[in-house]
């Protein structure tokens, strides 16, 4: 019986990205229905966290291209992820927390790996570059 | 007082170095150990001046070759992360 | 000036510059992410730049003052930090 680690595809994006299981879990619900557009109302009520939290969160991912946002009666967000390799790591991230989800929470709060991790992260000079990718 | 400045820095880098090490051991990225033996040379470069004892010229040519490598065993560890994040794109 | 001497000196601004890139990705990282890592390591390096530039300049640019003191401390004090910092954030 091997337990194989988590690929690398998700732990740095939940190592880049995921500071919480809530927020991870605001990110996975929209996900799962990827047609709808959610209010932060909606949002709250279906994770039980603050509409604040929601808010913030939910403004995080669209920072990231991952939501996009409309602002029609209400701010409404919808998963929309800019680039297809950003689809495929979140696919594989939810496909993680399903079969692994202990493993995706130790991970999440991991601190002194995250510290860790940064110092290694802040010598990755095309991370700048591909962060720029992402945003154009 | 110069002794004593030595002899803290050189501990001081040994620690760093430790304290590297164990990043290495928690993270397996490579970048850490590299880091490492980095600041372990820079240790023995700190030992090696206070051996020769002459303060007054330029470190001599061995000590800063020491100290070079350190250096470029620094960039290198920099060049080698960049690249591996370019040829592990899955 | 003979030629052990204009190899030392490219020596030391290399190394100087290697240290102050490491400075400036740490750093501006931190400024990024906010892993206090991050400050302590460039804080440090810091430390290292400033004790080769100074290296540097006690050597070729003031060979009559000896900086040999105000070289090291910088650097000293980088590495305090560093190991300060290591040591309060570890659990």
């Amino acid at each position: 019986m091997s337990i194989e680690p988590l690929s690398t595809d998700v732990v740095n994006f939940i190592y880049d990205n995921i500071v919480s299981v809530e927020q991870l879990e605001i990110l996975l619900l929209l996900h799962g229905q990827s047609d709808k557009e959610w209010t932060a109302d909606e949002v709250s009520d279906q994770i039980r966290t603050s509409l604040a939290s929601v808010r913030s969160r939910m403004a995080f991912f669209s920072n990231l291209r991952i939501f996009s946002s409309r602002t029609a009666a209400n701010v409404t967000f919808r998963y929309a992820p800019s680039t297809t390799a950003l689809a495929s790591t979140i696919d594989a991230v939810s496909h993680a927390y399903k079969e692994r989800r202990v493993s995706v929470i130790a991970l999440i709060y991991s601190e002194r790996q995250k510290s860790i991790r940064a110092f290694s992260d802040a010598f990755r000079l095309n991370q700048e570059k591909s962060d720029e990718e992402n945003s154009r | 007082m110069d002794g004593f400045i030595s002899g803290a820095l050189t501990l001081g880098y040994f620690l760093i170095g430790v304290y590297f090490f164990r990043f290495w051991r928690d993270t397996r990225d490579r970048l850490f150990a590299l880091f490492g033996v980095a600041f372990w040379i820079l240790a023995i470069q700190r030992m090696a001046i206070v051996f020769v004892m002459n303060k007054g010229d330029a470190e001599q040519t061995w000590i800063y070759i020491i100290r070079l490598s350190a250096y470029i065993l620094i960039l290198y560890a920099i060049v080698d992360k960049n690249r591996a994040e370019s040829t592990s794109s899955q | 000036m003979n030629f052990d001497q204009v190899f030392a000196g490219i020596v030391y601004v290399l190394c100087a510059l290697t240290s102050l890139s490491c400075a400036v990705l740490l750093l501006r990282s931190y400024v990024k992410r906010h892993v206090r890592l991050l400050l302590w390591s460039g804080l440090c390096f810091c430390g290292l730049t400033l004790n080769n530039f100074i290296l540097f300049a006690d050597l070729y640019v003031f060979p009559q003052i000896d900086l040999s003191i105000v070289r090291t401390l910088p650097a000293l004090l980088g590495v305090v930090v560093l190991i300060v910092g290591m040591i309060w954030d570890s659990r």
